[in-house]
């Protein structure tokens, strides 16, 4: 077969592995060779004859590896794309995505490990994911990466205007020491009838993410920098997909379930306070980190707009103050804003696309909402558990069967 | 009316603080001068982590438990002023760990939410097997004497550097009364047997991911000599040492290393934490406060001493009920002289 002085169709790299790791020289994984230029775009971009690529693939690589892409690289691509180069024997990952750390949802989130409710998902499957998180961290927290890792462990509390109608959440025995505030602890709440103090974990996406990151090529996975318009563009490069595109699923899986939740933050320097305060209703709330403080917030549904708006902050900055009075204090206010993913249920299951003669495995793992970081672990290694038993029905097809 | 506050650590000022506020404004003649040797960021005050905690043991002296709660009560009436950071002040959360099951402290209802551990807490100190949890507060030394200063200096009271060689010659240069807050060094103006160094050091480091206090006992060593790690308001105090009877003033290297290796052992994220400083502190070690009136005569007339000084190891902890309680002391003093009837009524 002739070289193709050009390509058609596909416009990734191809990947021609020897064994799981391998780079080839024609195409050099520009990701790690220095964190500045951490992404670039390839310079080689054409597929050695895309037509050729399946036998070209039969023969330079072992039989079996099935080659994974995860798109997108916030929480749950990169922490996906981990379990799974656990979880799936003889495979190749390789996160793509066109944001990453620290310009994904991710980034902006505060990170706390105090999980919402999904109004689709069985609670007994939340509980089970937020436990698996939390113990996933917990052990980081506790162990020397802690730091690096960006978790850490905050106590609190969660305050309530009147008496909620469920008093004791379903992770109240996920988190620790959970139990209901003293009359003395309340007193420093005047406006607030009733709370929950207890002590959990936060996770912070702009270390946690490039530990992720450093995990996941430790393990020989790859990352790319590509705006993927549509799933099929993966195809044939890739023997597998999963999709924790977030938002972006709603044109790349045509999911019109998923929307905005626009929320504004202000990270602010405030070392003095110690302790989370969140107000019931989630709308209020304090969360103490590693170099600053995250206050907010807001729920603005469909609302796709990206830029901050000062009048925003300032309510912000004023309905925190009520409840830490000593923010006033507070400095070097910086403005986020992050769209979450949201979702009536975390969309968490295998799809097989098929266009003509062509078919695409995916499996999809996005609609988070304001749960992303409080469940990623737990979601994520059920994603690839998803994603291999994609992986064992491939393997049991004969060889060279086209996809 | 002319008072001098000897001594400008935490309890020097805060006395020096609590006199004025309750008595210049029915003391017209009212003048506070506070004389020091040794002023902020230079006194033992300033070495101190500044956790409101008291010892574990009831104290022999049953006033000093009153004197530690009116301290917190004070203390956390602050809480909701929008200034606590200035103060040095700010709620903390945090740990404190055993080998073995402990009775509950005399304290436990004056700090807030106590409880006892979990056993998923426990889990994560594996070399202690019970503890408590609770909310209490943090008092940085530094920060809290920069205020006071600031308070003092709004009100007029003056400050002098001055090594002061005997209550006499404070009374000769016409001192109506003094109050004696020399701390660990009392010993120089008057022999006291009873007061020894209780030498610490602490390293200060960069650790703020460290949002908990961890303080670890045993038993079998003593109150302090056992590593406790406590963030403060920038920096996080790792310690847990007390040698009685040393007056060596400089950083030792085995301190050090006992420190460092207790505290990473306890928390092994600390390894990534940046050293910012360290320091070596003489806690003014007594069985109990010296709190009480003497008086000297000096020439043809009575100049009243009152003593406030031996808080060991709990001075931020305290320092507020003595402080206190002096300016009752000061009180019943100006009723003897007939300056003024009655004592304020918020006292």
């Amino acid at each position: 077969m002739e070289h193709a002085g050009s390509w058609t169709g596909s416009p990734l790299i191809y990947h021609a592995y020897k064994s799981v790791g391998e780079i080839p020289d024609l195409w050099q994984d520009r990701g790690f060779v220095n964190q500045k230029e951490k992404r670039g775009l390839p310079s080689m971009d054409r597929l050695p004859g895309d037509q050729q690529s399946c036998s070209s693939t039969d023969e330079m690589r072992p039989m079996d590896t099935v080659r994974i892409a995860a798109v997108g690289a916030g929480v749950m691509g990169l922490s996906t794309a981990v379990c799974i180069s656990k979880l799936v024997p003889r495979c190749s990952i390789t996160v793509i995505s066109d944001q990453f750390t620290p310009e994904t949802t991710s980034d902006v989130a505060a990170g706390m490990l105090i999980p919402p409710v999904y109004p689709d998902t069985p609670i007994h499957k939340q509980k089970q994911w937020f436990k698996e998180t939390f113990d996933h961290l917990f052990a980081i927290a506790n162990s020397a990466e802690a730091k690096d890792a960006g978790v850490l462990l905050v106590s609190g509390w969660q305050i309530f205007r009147s008496i909620p109608t469920e008093e004791v959440p379903f992770w109240s025995d996920v988190v620790l020491g959970f139990r209901n505030m003293t009359e003395d602890e309340l007193k420093k709440f005047p406006q607030h009838v009733f709370g929950q103090a207890f002590t959990t974990l936060k996770c912070e996406g702009p270390a946690y993410l490039p530990w992720l990151e450093k995990r996941l090529k430790g393990s020989g996975g790859l990352i790319l920098t590509r705006r993927i318009e549509d799933l099929w563009e993966l195809h044939p490069s890739f023997d597998i997909v999963v999709n924790c595109s977030g938002l972006g699923s709603r044109q790349l899986a045509g999911d019109p379930k998923i929307f905005p939740v626009r929320g504004q933050v202000l990270k602010v320097q405030a070392p003095w306070v110690k302790h989370f305060i969140r107000d019931g209703s989630g709308l209020t709330y304090i969360y103490p980190g590693i170099s600053n403080v995250t206050l907010g917030g807001t729920r603005q549904k469909g609302d796709w707009n990206l830029s901050p708006d000062a009048e925003i902050s300032k309510g912000i900055l004023s309905r925190c103050c009520a409840l830490e009075p000593s923010l006033r204090g507070a400095c070097d206010i910086r403005e986020k804003v992050g769209l979450r993913p949201s979702r009536p249920g975390v969309r968490l299951e295998k799809e097989l696309l098929a266009q003509g003669s062509r078919r695409l495995p995916v499996v999809h793992h996005y609609g988070h909402g304001s749960g992303g970081i409080a469940m990623h672990w737990g979601t994520a290694l059920e994603a690839a558990r998803l994603v291999s038993e994609c992986a064992q029905a491939l393997r049991t097809r004969a060889p060279k069967s086209k996809l | 009316m002319r008072v001098v506050v000897i001594g400008a650590g935490v309890i020097g000022l805060s006395t020096a603080l609590c006199i004025h506020e309750r008595y210049h404004s029915v003391l017209q003649s009212l003048d506070v001068k506070v004389y020091a040797e040794r002023f902020t960021p230079l006194t033992n005050t300033d070495v101190a982590a500044g956790l409101w905690q008291p010892y574990l043991s009831e104290p022999s002296n049953p006033q000093e438990a009153h004197w530690n709660q009116q301290t917190f009560n004070y203390l956390l009436s602050h809480i909701g002023s929008p200034n606590t950071a200035d103060m040095g002040l700010a709620p903390v959360s945090g740990y404190n760990l055993f080998r073995e099951a402990v009775p509950d402290p005399y304290w436990k209802d004056v700090v807030l939410g106590f409880r006892k551990l979990t056993p998923r807490e426990l889990d994560m100190f594996p070399d202690y097997s019970y503890g408590w949890f609770n909310t209490s507060l943090i008092l940085e030394g530094r920060k809290y004497l920069q205020w006071l200063t600031e308070r003092l200096t709004e009100r007029g009271v003056k400050f002098l550097l001055r090594k002061v060689e005997s209550f006499e010659e404070v009374a000769r240069g016409g001192a109506d009364v003094i109050i004696n807050c020399t701390g660990v060094w009392a010993g120089a103006l008057q022999p006291d047997p009873l007061l020894q160094p209780g030498r610490g050091q602490i390293i200060k480091v960069d650790a703020p991911w460290m949002k908990h206090f961890i303080i670890t006992h045993d038993p079998e060593r003593g109150i302090y000599k056992s590593p406790y790690i406590i963030p403060g308001i920038q920096a996080v105090t790792l310690g847990g040492i007390f040698q009685l009877g040393n007056w060596s003033e400089t950083n030792n290297i085995q301190d050090h290393n006992t420190i460092w290796e207790g505290c990473c052992r306890l928390e092994p994220t600390l390894k990534d934490a940046k050293i910012v400083s360290e320091c070596t502190g003489f806690r003014p070690v007594r069985p109990q406060v010296r709190l009480e009136r003497e008086q000297l005569h000096v020439g043809s007339s009575n100049t009243e001493v009152i003593h406030n000084y031996g808080h060991g190891g709990y001075g931020l902890t305290i320092h507020w009920g003595c402080a206190l309680e002096v300016a009752k002391i000061f009180g019943k003093i100006l009723e003897e002289r007939n300056l003024h009837r009655m004592p304020p009524s918020h006292l």
